[in-house]
């Protein structure tokens, strides 16, 4: 307990040297919404209601994606392949912690001091755009927030797996950190970043409720608009897909590291 | 004198355009896999827009004629990021580590030799996208746009690209004054979704500082528009004459901020 603390710690303060840099990123962050809450607006210019949305809805739900994605994105898969590409984690191979569990620590703490500056900076964002616009905030109850921030905690989870595996994968394939695209444009398509499950059209939404990925952005705002519900069998679904992604992390990890090979250290 | 220095400056462009090309054939593996990708982002995009249409009209312009911006965007995303992405991160990485000198004693224009040393060819297949987008667009709308509207539609795509290049350079030229801020050159690609849809869906204070102040939001809706027939005379001249505004902005901020500058001994 005590060395992932100091992990943790120790990512923390390092992320700490690029907070100008976190900060930018946050800014940046406003241009997709602005983008986005003036497409809507435009669209429901001359409509009260689309396939069960109001306006107020659909703001909600794309400020819900923003703030999802900020508490479960993972970005550490084109650096952490270049490493292993270029022979460069011998010393994280002979320090008493697994490999994937200094991933882990170490995402951790950059996400903590990302959390730490992004939760007031969308604070600050809902109150101006809510100002400006038609968002207000969700009317759920407390069991509904527990929900969505447990489902939050999932989500991370689950990218934090499919990014180890791409990771993973850069001790056999050269372009394995492209591999971030391909996991950013699947979450995007088939859980409900790009647009809610009642839009898409009939085909994209039998494969969107098909595939373990809504549970990323679509259910969880679902539940706090009070669109969807959680079953047990949903709970039985995610706790079997993050067992298959922790599964595969396993048997990438036990041949991959009798793939590596550097020299000199 | 002047025809041979734009000799020179033509023999060169190209020399770095076929080392580039012999770099790229070198790793052929890179090349189709990175055009895969952006491959992808283009269809992902199109799908985007694709489903938004179908639930209504976008600031006024009807699915087809959103498509063909889309198709519009496609083309001078690709060429932004073919051209000007590399470029720009090579310039940031050399003014942060000191490497600035190799440029300033170089016999040719700094900023010539910036724009020029280095490119991309992963976007290639997205520039076919975009052209393929744009003529099922206009099939659809049964439209076909007459001989001086294609040669403005060239023209004012070109502006737009020249005004983009201008406001990235802006930005990274802040290099000298900022010690370190490695995403300075991620700033321009995440303004690309402002220029992605019509300026129309802009109102209010967005319309203000989009179209106006920093008309990003004009980028591909002026050249769409005006291959549509339906631009106005008053938003070209103002494209027209902001994009030379800010060509002069551009080059007095680069000379005020090269002064700022302090090689690293090499």
């Amino acid at each position: 307990m005590k060395k992932s603390w100091s992990v943790i710690k120790s990512s923390y303060i390092n992320a700490l040297a690029f907070r100008s840099e976190i900060v930018l990123w946050l800014f940046l962050h406003v241009i997709p919404l602005v983008t986005i809450f003036a497409i809507w607006n435009s669209i429901y210019s001359n409509q009260n209601e689309i396939r069960g949305y109001s306006l107020t809805m659909i703001l909600q739900y794309y400020f819900m994606t923003s703030l999802i994605d900020s508490f479960t994105s993972t970005h550490f898969e084109s650096w952490r392949v270049k490493e292993i590409r270029e022979g460069k984690i011998d010393f994280l191979l002979i320090r008493p912690l697994q490999y994937i569990q200094e991933l882990f620590l170490r995402d951790i703490g950059g996400k903590a001091l990302y959390l730490t500056l992004a939760l007031p900076f969308f604070l600050v964002l809902f109150v101006i755009i809510s100002t400006q616009s038609g968002l207000t905030f969700p009317n759920a109850s407390i069991f509904q927030w527990s929900i969505f921030f447990g489902l939050l905690t999932v989500g991370y989870i689950v990218q934090f797996l499919a990014a180890t595996i791409v990771v993973l994968s850069g001790f056999w394939l050269e372009y394995a950190e492209g591999g971030e695209h391909f996991k950013f444009v699947l979450l995007s398509l088939f859980g409900g970043w790009m647009i809610p499950i009642p839009m898409m059209p009939a085909w994209l939404q039998q494969i969107v409720n098909f595939l373990p990925l809504k549970y990323a952005f679509a259910k969880p705002i679902g539940i706090i608009q009070n669109t969807d519900k959680l079953a047990i069998s949903d709970i039985v679904y995610i706790a079997a897909f993050v067992f298959f992604l922790w599964a595969i992390v396993q048997i990438l990890w036990r041949k991959a590291r009798y793939q590596y090979s550097s020299h000199g250290g | 004198m002047l025809n041979f220095r734009f000799k020179t400056y033509w023999k060169l462009f190209w020399k770095f355009r076929k080392i580039h090309l012999m770099r790229t054939l070198e790793y052929r593996g890179d090349l189709y896999f990175w055009s895969l990708i952006s491959t992808i982002w283009t269809l992902f995009s199109l799908l985007f827009f694709d489903l938004l249409t179908q639930t209504g009209s976008i600031g006024g312009w009807e699915r087809h004629e959103v498509l063909l911006l889309i198709g519009v965007f496609s083309i001078l995303d690709a060429f932004t990021w073919s051209v000007f992405y590399h470029n720009m991160r090579e310039y940031t990485r050399a003014v942060f580590s000191g490497e600035f000198n190799q440029y300033l004693t170089k016999p040719i224009n700094t900023q010539f030799l910036i724009m020029t040393q280095s490119n991309s060819f992963n976007n290639f297949p997205r520039l076919i996208i975009g052209g393929v987008i744009m003529h099922r667009s206009l099939v659809a709308l049964n439209y076909q746009p007459s001989f001086w509207q294609v040669i403005s539609f060239l023209g004012l795509l070109s502006l737009a690209g020249l005004f983009i290049y201008l406001v990235w350079f802006i930005f990274a030229t802040l290099a000298f004054w900022f010690e370190k801020l490695d995403n300075i050159n991620d700033i321009i690609p995440s303004l690309r979704q402002i220029w992605q849809v019509p300026r129309s869906v802009y109102t209010g204070v967005t319309s203000l500082i989009l179209t106006i102040i920093l008309p990003l939001g004009l980028m591909t809706s002026i050249p769409t528009e005006v291959l549509l027939g339906k631009a106005s005379v008053n938003w070209i001249i103002y494209f027209v004459v902001i994009t030379f505004i800010c060509f002069i902005f551009s080059q007095i901020f680069f000379k005020i901020s090269i002064k700022k500058y302090s090689g690293a001994g090499n």
